[in-house]
């Protein structure tokens, strides 16, 4: 299923995205004078200035300009000349521990969101199933399938805000998530895709990727249907995803992130994530096993109304 | 602790404890009270996907003993939480966000160590120096 051709559309929607980034704008730049800092305003959230608003509208129709995530991909890697191999005496430095900011409203896919609804364009069908969760929420009724540990899968894996590292080597990136135990491997060797007749979802789907210069540029495909999180809305197992990786300073590494989901996205879904390298001076982090099981009081189950509620609590018993 | 830090935990505090746990909601809890309780460290559960902190409380002649839960391991250590610094027997003022069924448990939000007057707040762990 690829998206429509979306000129018109895009040409429509122009006025509307500028007029709300200039919005967004002024929102963050009335929250973000340095001395009203507080439960209010974010200092982790990405800083909406009119340029970061200017460039995410280009951002968002370069996105546009694609009926697929393979279709930008391919073009990316085109342009790039099929990108360069990466060799030992080159490899960029993302060593260290990372964890990924909160936005202004928590953990949302995209960090830029502010009012209550993501930022994306969801089909009616999805879009009605997000309403219904974010109405169930206002009534303290919400249900995580994490709470039974079972896979974030991706793309919600990139919303995770515990520890992260990335191992850079020229033939595949590992990027490791502690929650859950997460590991992507992207081949950068030159492979493909698995055939599509032997496709089939997977956790984290099946990542390749090539670097241009310092931007390690990925497709994902295979990926299982699931949430981007909790009152984010939905995703298919149709969802493709195009990403672009740089390390934009010394602790900070980003990934431009355009989502492709024909049955839940009106178009292509644009957010840059952010990770921040940990200060960690005295050497204490650590990218842990998880263990969900270790510990009976975390057991959390469904309620018949969809809500969450403990089992019983071991302490309780004196 | 700087006036900007204050502001980014009195943030996370509002974040975290306002769209649920990062493992699971926080539907069960109460989204506005809260309780604050003085009592003596039972058991510090050190463990993922969350930490709980048992202490126990007499009220009346009564013990029971409440639990408190935040997040793991390397959130915890990231604001600043050992294991070491909760051991049993550790006199404590704490303040969560009761469970709405009434059971003695609750979303650990602050806590107060009586020995030395340290504060301690988990969603600290969130935060990131940009």
């Amino acid at each position: 299923m690829k998206y429509p051709t979306p000129v018109p559309l895009a040409s429509r929607r122009r006025g509307g995205i500028a007029l709300s980034a200039m919005l967004s704008a002024l929102v963050f730049a009335v929250c973000s004078a340095p001395t009203q800092v507080g439960a209010a305003q974010n200092p982790n959230a990405t800083a909406m200035t009119p340029e970061w608003a200017a460039e995410k509208a280009k951002l968002i129709e370069q996105g546009k300009k694609y009926p697929s995530a393979w279709a930008f991909y391919s073009d990316l890697k085109k342009k790039a000349n099929g990108g360069q191999r990466l060799n030992w005496n080159n490899l960029p430095d993302w060593s260290g521990v990372y964890s990924r900011p909160m936005g202004a409203k928590g953990l949302s896919f995209d960090l830029d969101q502010t009012g209550d609804f993501p930022t994306a364009k969801y089909t009616p069908e999805y879009q009605a199933r997000l309403v219904k969760t974010v109405n169930d929420l206002k009534n303290g009724i919400e249900y995580d399938p994490l709470s039974q540990c079972n896979s974030p899968t991706f793309p919600r894996w990139l919303t995770l805000p515990f520890l992260r590292d990335h191992v850079v080597t020229p033939d595949q990136t590992t990027m490791v998530a502690e929650a859950f135990n997460m590991v992507r491997r992207i081949y950068t060797d030159g492979r493909d895709h698995i055939p599509e007749g032997d496709r089939y979802p997977l956790e984290l789907g099946d990542s390749i990727g090539f670097w241009d210069g310092d931007r390690l540029i990925i497709h994902t495909n295979q990926n299982m249907a699931h949430m981007y999180e909790r009152a984010q809305g939905d995703y298919s197992d149709e969802v493709e995803t195009v990403e672009i990786w740089r390390k934009v300073s010394p602790d900070t590494l980003q990934a431009d992130v355009w989502v492709y989901d024909p049955p839940a996205l009106a178009e292509p879904w644009f957010a840059r994530q952010r990770y921040v390298k940990l200060d960690d001076d005295n050497k204490r982090l650590r990218v842990r096993h998880w263990s969900c099981k270790g510990n009976p009081n975390n057991d959390v189950v469904e309620t018949s109304e969809g809500g969450s509620q403990f089992k019983e609590f071991t302490f309780e018993k004196n | 602790m700087s006036t900007k830090f204050v502001g980014v935990v009195a943030m996370l505090l509002t974040l975290v404890t306002g769209t649920g746990l990062a493992h699971h909601s926080g539907s069960m809890f109460e989204k506005e009270k809260t309780v604050t309780l003085t009592g003596v460290v039972k058991e510090f559960q050190y463990t993922n996907p969350h930490s709980w902190l048992i202490v126990d409380v007499e009220t009346d002649g009564k013990v029971v003993s409440w639990g408190f839960e935040a997040e793991g391991p390397s959130t915890l250590g990231r604001a600043g939480i050992r294991k070491s610094d909760f051991a049993p027997g550790t006199k404590i003022t704490i303040t969560g966000r009761p469970m709405r069924d009434g059971r003695p448990a609750a979303f650990w939000l602050k806590a107060v160590r009586l020995s030395d007057n340290k504060e301690f707040l988990p969603s600290a762990g969130f935060a990131t120096k940009s």
